[in-house]
């Protein structure tokens, strides 16, 4: 165990994983085995809808990271996962179904999606799921292993129903993440992936190439001040003596974003907004 | 509860009908969103290189359609580049206003983070063949500027002070809010021609220099607000080619309040309730039949109360019983443009003539080194600017660099976008013809270009043409019809660069309000808890597990 440092406690390093695969070959219930250690029987899962993400905080390599858990279950069979989901993550969990050849013969498609949305620094990990089905297995682990190392893919066999192999497949990822700096690098331009405030993340600020103007790229989320360096909280200019109460009541509400401000930074209440953009 | 049955089932994933999916979805109803192509954002898509040249292919193979939207005359070049999937080509290249309709939204929805955003670095207005000037968007640029009289900037500063107010009421406009703008603007502030045609264009965003003087002004006053915001800029541009991109961002949100996605299934069938009475069981007498939709190699058919649809996705058979949502606060619904993406690998250069004759105290903290070949940045060509160009409407070039995440590395895409008013340009010029002087004049800014004529690696030019024609139902509808429509048409957007995204948010906004009023007299126990108690657009967003501020 690492020494404890008698620091004062780091911010968490933000992580952002993504779970991706055939319908039903247990990607929801890897997840829900990985962060609740539970079990649905095989007649009380579902299919599911929409989108679900978990986030899951752990302490790994005596580093706190919060994991955030994107399981995009039930879209993909009909091609539907937005690039957007790609965009941010850092880790990508592929999921078959060791009893399914059908789901591992699609791997292929997911890679050349993987291909056209993330980086190739993203970590990517093969899981072949269902190992208790050992009697109605259809993809040998040989197979399974070659064709992940072909894909620069880390690779386990797990079984999200008896747990085997679960905690393994999301540890490695991250661990492989955290010894990934270009992932810190370009995380903050890929956007969304809320690394500022995370440790490692601090490397991500420089953000992008090139980026020649304050921040480079912009957090909407966060709004202004701490992006363009403070320099443009000010009332501007041209803004008349008459209209500086709208000007102000902009102000405080971008006080109210402000980071560190208050804790729910994000919480602009929207009826306020409106009435301000209305106003202007 | 029925699996197969939504409250709503939205046709077409462009942004408009994406924020409203957001919406709908984030106040409890039931939503289906099906777009017929492959991938998100139908018009407002963003594409990679060999996904735009299969929808150029597509387009010049069958240039006729009834469609609402027609692309004709396409024409590209044949080369594949390499690293094509790096690119993210936008089909409707846009810019965010700071505050505005769509900044709102996406901060209220939660979908900025989804994103990234950076500001435009450089607008610059084109004066001759090799000559641009920047614009001067802030007090500080006009007193820099070395060009503008001391008398001009006075006059500038005077009209900029009441641009940025509250002018309505204002002895300079009363009489006048109609008043072609540049007629405004000597009559009332004796602005000079170089100075018109800046703020005509470039903070008004006028097509013509006759566009109406109020709504011009009101969109002056929209650019100088939204500077300062995030920075100097006005404006944002969004990574990954911005309104697909977005459009993506709202289209996850509803997914994660439960909307189930279905993309690249023909309709093959959309019975509307008069057919589905006869077909169907008869429902409990208090509602009455639902919509079936049949999607091809789809397991079951969908059923829904209410269809919204974009103009481009509604089937046919609908079109007579629909309700076509009116644009509100849209400047140029329906209007055609002529649209050219080139790819170039090399940078061009925005320096100008005008030169920073002092540095004041706060521009020089943020030093731009970089602004004199940007990653961000538009040119403005006011009418009869470019030879060859058009006498009656401004044109834009936008580029979009690394920066943006838009392309590859040392690659730069150029989107070209005029809009055909006027008659000058007869259906059978070409789009390629009428937008070459653009390009080529665009092109002269290449980093040494004089010497080494800069050549595009690739182009496509087009026309996108916007039917004017609402094919309403009949004009004096009957007023309480709007609320007992069930199938709610999205109003038209503005493919303006500039307009684009706030029109879609407005529009999103009046569908969002017509479809819940619709739902919640119909369906009065639906969702109707939380629908009630919000009258914004957006309800507050929730402390979820999703936002990564907190730890503890
Ligand atoms: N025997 C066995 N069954 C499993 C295992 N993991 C999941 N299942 C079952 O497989 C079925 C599908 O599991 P899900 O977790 O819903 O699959 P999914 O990948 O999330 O599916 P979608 O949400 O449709 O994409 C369920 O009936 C699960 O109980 C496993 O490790 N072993
Ligand atoms: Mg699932």
């Amino acid at each position: 165990m690492a020494p404890a440092a008698d620091k004062k406690p780091e911010p968490p390093i933000n992580c952002k994983l993504l779970l991706i695969g055939n319908s039903s070959v247990g990607k929801s219930s890897l997840l829900l085995r990985f962060s609740d250690e539970q079990w649905l029987p095989e007649d009380e899962s579902s299919a599911t809808i929409g989108v679900d993400f978990r986030v899951h905080k752990m302490d790994i390599k005596g580093k706190k990271v919060k994991l955030s858990i994107w399981d995009t279950a039930g879209q993909e069979r009909f091609r539907t996962i937005t690039s957007s989901y790609y965009r941010g993550a850092q880790g990508i969990i592929l999921v078959y179904d060791v009893s399914s050849r059908e789901s591992f013969d699609a791997l292929p498609r997911w890679y050349s999606e993987l291909e056209t949305y993330v980086s190739s620094s993203v970590v990517k990990i093969l899981v072949g799921n269902k190992v208790d089905k050992e009697f109605s297995r259809q993809v040998p682990t040989s197979e399974g292993e070659a064709f992940a190392k072909r894909m620069n893919s880390l690779f386990i066999e797990a079984s999200a129903k008896t747990a085997v192999g679960v905690r393994e497949a999301f540890t490695e990822v991250v661990d492989q993440i955290l010894d990934t700096p270009e992932l810190w690098a370009s995380s903050s331009a890929a956007g969304g992936s809320g690394t500022a405030a995370g440790g490692a993340g601090a490397a991500a600020r420089r953000g992008s190439s090139g980026g020649s103007m304050p921040g480079g790229g912009i957090d909407l989320s966060r709004d202004d001040g701490d992006e363009a360096g403070g320099g443009y909280a000010s009332v501007p200019f041209y803004v008349p003596v008459e209209e500086r109460e709208v000007a102000r009541e902009v102000l405080l509400e971008r006080q109210t974003l402000g980071l560190g401000a208050a804790p729910s930074s994000r919480g602009l209440d929207p009826s306020r907004t409106m009435m301000t953009q209305r106003a202007a | 509860m029925d699996d197969s049955h939504f409250d709503v089932i939205i046709l077409g994933t462009g942004l408009t009908e994406s924020i409203t999916a957001a919406a709908l979805s984030k106040v409890g109803y039931k939503v289906a969103h099906i777009d017929t192509n492959p991938y998100y954002g139908s018009e407002d898509a963003s594409l990679s290189l060999d996904e735009l040249i299969a929808w150029a292919d597509k387009h010049a193979l069958n240039p006729i359609s009834s469609d609402q939207i027609k692309y004709t005359s396409v024409s590209h070049s044949g080369t594949q580049l390499p690293f094509a999937r790096q690119y993210s080509i936008s089909l409707m290249p846009a810019l965010i206003y700071s505050m505005g309709p769509l900044i709102s939204s996406l901060v209220s929805s939660g979908v900025a983070r989804y994103g990234g955003y950076r500001l435009l670095q450089r607008i610059s207005i084109f004066r001759e063949a090799g000559r641009l000037a920047s614009v001067p968007g802030s007090k500080e640029d006009v007193f820099k500027d070395k060009e503008i009289s001391l008398i001009d900037k006075r006059r500038l500063m005077r009209f900029l002070m009441f641009a940025a107010g509250e002018f309505e009421d204002k002895p300079e406009l009363s009489g006048r809010e109609d008043m072609p703008f540049h007629e405004f603007l000597q009559a009332a502030f004796s602005l000079n021609n170089e100075a018109q045609a800046i703020i005509t264009y470039t903070l008004a965003y006028c097509i013509t220099p006759s566009d109406s003087s109020k709504p011009a002004l009101e969109r002056v006053r929209r650019f100088l607000r939204s500077a300062g915001r995030y920075g100097p800029s006005s404006f944002l541009v969004g990574h990954y080619g911005g309104a697909g991109e977005i459009a993506q961002g709202f289209c996850r949100t509803a997914a994660v309040s439960g909307a189930v996605y279905i993309l690249g299934r023909t309709i093959i069938s959309l019975s509307p309730p008069s057919s589905a009475d006869e077909v169907a069981p008869p429902e409990p007498p208090k509602s009455t039949a639902a919509f079936t939709v049949t999607l091809d190699d789809f397991p079951e058919p969908l059923t829904c109360d209410l269809v919204i649809s974009s103009r481009k996705h509604l089937p046919e058979s609908l079109s007579v019983q629909a309700s076509y949502i009116p644009p509100h606060n849209v400047p140029h619904p329906n209007i055609s443009v002529a649209r050219c993406v080139a790819i170039i690998d090399r940078a061009l250069t925005f320096s100008t003539s005008t030169q920073p004759s002092f540095v004041d105290g706060e521009e020089s903290a943020s030093p731009r080194p970089d602004d004199e070949s940007p990653d961000a940045a538009m040119i403005v060509f006011p009418p009869s600017s470019v030879e060859g160009g058009s006498n009656s409407a401004s044109a834009t070039a936008i580029l979009m660099g690394e920066g943006t995440m838009s392309t590859p590395a040392g690659k730069w895409i150029l989107y070209l976008s005029l809009p055909l008013v006027g008659g000058q340009f007869t259906s059978d010029q070409s789009a390629e013809s009428t937008l070459r002087p653009y390009l080529s004049a665009a092109l002269s800014f290449g980093i040494d270009a004089e010497a080494n004529p800069l050549q595009p690696l690739f182009t496509l030019f087009y026309y996108e043409r916007h039917s004017s024609i609402t094919p309403t139902s009949s004009p004096n509808a009957s007023p309480e019809s709007a609320s007992d429509k069930n199938v709610l048409v999205t109003p038209p957007s503005d493919p303006l660069a500039s307009e684009f995204f706030d029109a879609a948010a407005t529009n999103a906004e009046a569908t969002y309000r017509a479809a819940s009023s619709f739902l919640k007299q119909r369906r009065p126990e639906t969702a109707s808890d939380e629908v009630a108690e919000t009258d914004s657009f957006w309800p507050p967003v929730e402390q979820d597990a999703e936002d990564e501020d907190e730890w503890e």
